[in-house]
């Protein structure tokens, strides 16, 4: 989850009404957003993926402003003719081959506002345009910059620069390897033939996209009034829409906006920013369906104000909307639909239980195995809850067993793990291993699923159900263990056959392979050497079969 | 506690006992219970609790035991080392002075028993008369290995002034300290016993001999201490967890759900693809997904096509879709699921069940996460659809106020949320009496018609989830979610822990 880190005087002087602490919390949860935190004046605001538009202040509080009647319906952006232009190198097309860029002028920064539209530009770099993968973008100081300026694939080698935060120039290459950001995100380009840059024309070098600014041209301070902002990346949706987020936070902080042409070596020309609405034709009925309400245009139309939506041609049954141009997530009438019942509000909406007759029921596997519990239970065994995700050292090493198929996992956080369990019972040993401390007798089972590879699966592999049941106390034998065993079998009416064989894990001639209803299992005294390996003291029997 | 209370209360053994002191008051428990004729176990239990109804006092003083030593039992069997000397001498084996006999010399010397005349030995008229006599030692010796135990005041004076000399003669007895418990009656003893206690003949345990034969009409049976303390007893149960799941169960069933399961490997295809989940979703990446080397097998070509469009374009759905190329290769990579959503759309794609359909899960979901008190690589989820033509966003809500008040979560909250697949998503609170506060208790929402149109679905989906363990915590009042799931539950809390009620 990302969150905008603000203060409540810096909303209330964008949202333009004064809310307390308790009433912009309310409303924003809603809405459909969490305070997280907060300290003093300072908060914390959760902004979901969908609208990350609102995690500037500025977009924050024009969905706000909305909501609460404020300030309602689409808020339009203009911009006019800056004369600049961008021409866009045909060896870019390959690699990194949309641009987009703005100029905007007249801003007023100080430190807050700085940090500020690096902190929007880290968030929305980071997930809208997942780590700079789908795009990354940079903004400078207008003054020094002269057009036209060239997106230009050069060489890793001769190009040299100053990068943000350093003192001597670098190439390409030395970026990569010495610089943090460059290190950071050096696997999105370190496989192409040549890097980008942007250069003016006076053979200035002002950034290497998507990676870093020049120090000399891209480093924005609170003399700065005049910005130049760039958006580049591989799709052009993204980059056309992290540049909408970012102009009209700009231009909603007092900034204004001016259009720079992109000229493409199609000849294709392309102006930015693409600041344009787009419509969508929604029919009441549907969204009245959807929702089970009954509104009427009109209802609509005044709730989709609220959302900050345009309204175009409406008709009883249709309704003509505009949707904002930083807006990211409307694919379809449902998402229309949902602002609507957010503007209604969820606590408005009255819960109604559907009529859908259907009869319920559990699965038999699991009704058998419930059985199966009860019974074990009712002969003193205590049930458990192991984990899925275990090791090799447990399962196999420590039982003296020899490594079974098993699903192995790849990369693991957590450095305990690295495979899915085949077996319950080392999972067992372990439970018992975790409570010496406790009295004895001490008798526990679990029935639960392990997995096996299994390639005739179309996901490799298989669950399978198993039964595991052991007890630990000084006088633990196996005619203690094979009772219980008759006993569930006969419960159950499971066939149940036993023959003499020998595993590395139970003690010599004191074990049985079995097969419980036609299913496979074993039985034993487990061997004192694994009782050691679990740091055991009292003996164990125990019994596993698949059911 | 009176006097009259505490008779009515007395047990016969007890009475025995208080009896047996009004006889000769002052006496250890190994006394009473030759006198008795009882255990000294039982006896002990029994003054101790005489001693809580105030009719006998104890008194503790510590004695000296003496017992022969090793060395001593020698000096018994073949005499002192000086009598053997005199005896060696006046048989003439013995002569001059010897380093065999060295010690020996000096303690006939010291007794005035011999002589030494130029390094020959001569014996006294002392010493002659002592040749084969027992020497004190050795009388005192005897006397305390005679009795089982021996304590100081056991001996007369005369043997007292001996005990010196045997522990300094190398140890010949070893010295004891014993804490003596001696109970007396006290006053209100005393008047118990004055006033006549009645004793009967009773009988512990009921036999089946005694059954049998009749022999129970005329037994007086013992009463028991039936306040007493007894040794805690512990049966199998039900692990917690279990108890919460058939809980949910029980309430699905009552709501018409058939329960559903799936694979705890999936593709990618069904645990993301399949609903709509954009490809490059954030959700996807390894740190929050189990990748498993390999990679699986995606379904039929028809559905995986319609799948792409959806994706791609919004095929047929009125959606423009995420207009990037969707890749098999990566719908085709194998994980361990991260929801039980992927098994709803097996039901939705494998099973190709119709509506009117009510479907349930509770299974484990898996975060490549690292393990502290609030989280676990493994978990379970909860999770329940229903798909109806009638079906619209009231009736979601309409299905989780009375999911929840079956399980005692009477007052919700809905929030909006956003999750990829439905639209509109809402977060789930529920009021907590316990802890005076609103708590997240699941997530919900209606599936989109993207999600829902590669199955030929139209009719209306909602659905929702819930983590099982989050839950289990608040009804249990655990802090980690280690004592809940896994080995490290403890053994004293799976055997005593109370059974839940429906309520959270």
């Amino acid at each position: 989850m990302v969150t905008l880190d603000t203060d409540i005087p810096t909303m209330q002087k964008y949202i333009g009404k004064y809310l307390d602490r308790a009433e912009l919390e309310e409303i924003l949860f809603r809405m459909g957003f969490e305070i997280e935190d907060v300290e003093g004046e300072e908060v914390k605001i959760d902004i979901t993926p969908d609208r990350m538009d609102m995690v500037s202040p500025q977009g924050c509080a024009r969905a706000i402003a909305g909501y609460i009647n404020t300030e309602t319906g689409l808020k339009e952006y203009k911009s006019k003719k800056s004369g600049w232009k961008i021409k866009v190198d045909k060896n870019t097309q390959n690699k990194w081959p949309f641009v987009a860029a703005a100029i905007v002028r007249k801003l007023k920064f100080d430190n807050a506002k700085i940090k500020e539209i690096i902190w929007v530009q880290e968030k929305l770099g980071a997930t809208y345009a997942r780590n700079r993968k789908k795009g990354g973008f940079g903004i400078y100081p207008l003054k020094g910059i002269t057009p036209p300026i060239d997106y230009i694939a050069t060489d890793w080698k001769t190009t040299k620069f100053v990068p943000l935060e350093f003192d001597k120039e670098m190439t390409g290459k030395e970026i990569l390897q010495k610089h943090p950001t460059g290190e950071k995100y050096a696997h999105i380009i370190e496989k192409w033939d040549k890097p980008i840059y942007f250069i003016d024309s006076k053979k200035q070098v002002l950034s290497m996209p998507p990676i870093i600014n020049s120090q000399t041209f891209g480093h924005v301070d609170e003399k700065t009034s005049d910005v130049f902002v760039e958006a580049t990346g591989p799709d052009a949706e993204t980059v056309h829409k992290i540049m909408n987020m970012m102009i009209t936070m700009l231009a909603d902080a007092g900034g204004e906006v001016e259009s720079i042409d992109i000229e493409y070596p199609n000849g294709k020309t392309v102006t930015t920013p693409d600041l344009k609405t787009h419509k969508r034709k929604i029919k009441v009925e549907y969204i009245n369906k959807w929702l089970g309400l009954e509104l009427s245009a009109s209802d609509m139309v005044e709730l989709l104000g609220r959302m900050r939506y345009g309204i175009g041609k409406v008709t009883e049954k249709e309704i003509e909307v505009i949707i904002p141009c930083y807006r990211t997530d409307v694919w379809h009438d449902v998402d229309i639909a949902d602002d609507i019942s957010r503007a209604y509000g969820f606590d408005n909406l009255i819960p109604e239980m559907p009529k859908v007759p259907t009869t319920g029921g559990m699965l038999d596997k699991s009704y058998v195995c419930e059985d199966a519990r009860t019974t074990l239970q009712g002969l003193g065994f205590q049930g458990v809850f192991t984990l899925a995700l275990t090791n090799r050292e447990t399962q196999f090493k420590m039982m003296q067993l020899p490594e079974l198929p098993h699903i192995n996992l790849g990369h693991t956080e957590e450095a305990s793990i690295n495979m899915v369990r085949v077996s319950l019972t080392p999972e067992l040993m372990r439970c018992f291993s975790e409570n010496r401390q406790n009295p004895f007798p001490q008798r526990i089972f679990e029935i639960n699923d392990v997995v096996v590879p299994d390639d005739s699966k179309d996901v490799m592999a298989r669950n399978v159900t198993r039964a595991a049941c052991a007890s630990s106390h000084p006088n633990a034998n196996y005619t203690e263990m094979l009772s219980v065993l008759e006993a569930l079998c006969k419960t159950m009416d499971w066939a149940l056959e036993i023959s003499k064989a020998e595993y590395p894990c139970f003690l010599e001639g004191r074990s049985a392979s079995i097969t419980v209803n036609g299913k496979k299992g074993i039985i034993g005294e487990i061997h004192p050497q694994v009782l050691i390996n679990f740091g055991l003291e009292n003996p164990v029997v125990v019994f596993e079969f698949e059911v | 506690m009176t006097l009259e209370n505490a008779l009515e209360v007395l047990e016969n053994r007890e009475k025995q006992i208080l009896l047996a002191l009004g006889k000769k008051d002052g006496l250890q428990v190994e006394d009473i219970a030759k006198e008795t004729k009882e255990k000294a176990d039982s006896v002990r239990h029994d003054v101790a609790r005489l001693k809580e109804l105030g009719l006998v006092k104890i008194e503790e003083e510590t004695k000296t035991i003496y017992e022969v030593s090793k060395e001593g039992e020698k000096v018994i069997k073949e005499g002192m080392l000086e009598s053997m000397l005199i005896d060696k001498v006046g048989k003439g084996q013995v002569k001059t002075l010897s380093q065999e006999w060295n010690v020996a010399i000096g303690h006939a010397k010291r007794r005035d028993w011999i002589t030494l005349d130029n390094g020959i030995i001569k014996l006294t008229p002392k010493g002659k008369s002592a040749i084969g006599k027992e020497t004190e030692e050795e009388k005192v010796l005897k006397i305390i290995k005679a009795k089982k135990i021996c304590y100081e005041n056991d001996l007369k004076k005369t043997e007292k002034e001996i005990i010196p000399t045997l522990k300094k003669r190398g140890n010949l007895i070893i010295e004891k300290k014993e804490n003596i418990h001696t109970a007396y009656l006290t006053a209100n003893g005393k008047n118990a016993v004055k006033k006549g206690l009645k004793t009967e003949n009773t009988i512990n345990l009921l036999t089946p001999e005694l059954i049998r034969g009749g022999d129970w009409k005329k037994t007086k049976f013992r009463s028991y201490n039936v306040e007493a303390p007894v040794p805690p007893l512990w049966g199998g149960r039900k692990h917690p967890l279990r108890h919460i799941i058939k809980m949910i169960e029980e309430v699905f069933v009552e709501m018409g759900f058939s329960e559903m399961k799936g694979p705890w490997v999936e593709t990618a295809f069904w645990c993301m693809d399949s609903m709509w989940i954009p490809q490059d979703h954030p959700a996807r990446e390894v740190q929050d997904t189990f990748y498993l080397p390999g990679k699986g097998k995606l379904p039929d070509k028809k559905l995986v096509a319609a799948v792409k469009e959806v994706q791609e374009n919004g095929g047929n759905t009125g959606s423009t879709g995420y207009q990037t190329p969707w890749k098999p290769e990566i719908a085709e990579k194998l994980l361990l699921r991260t929801h039980t959503t992927a098994t709803t759309f097996r039901q939705f794609g494998i099973e190709k069940i119709k509506p009117p359909a009510k479907m349930f899960c509770i299974d484990r979901i898996f975060r490549n996460e690292t393990t502290d008190k609030t989280h676990l690589p493994e978990f379970h989820q909860v999770e329940g659809f229903v798909m109806d033509d009638s079906i619209n966003f009231r009736h979601l809500l309409g299905l989780l106020k009375e999911f929840y008040a079956k399980l005692g979560v009477k007052r919700l909250r809905f929030k909006p949320y956003y999750n990829p697949y439905t639209e509109p998503s809402i977060e789930i609170f529920g009021w907590s009496d316990q802890l005076n506060r609103w708590i997240e208790v699941g997530n919900s929402g209606q599936f989109r018609p993207e999600s829902l149109a590669p199955y030929g679905i139209n009719a209306n989906v909602v659905a929702w989830g819930l983590g099982l363990e989050r839950i289990a915590m608040q009804v249990y009042e655990l802090t980690d979610i280690r004592e809940l799931l896994g080995h490290t539950s403890n053994f004293e809390w799976l055997r005593t822990y109370k059974i839940p009620r429906r309520q959270i």
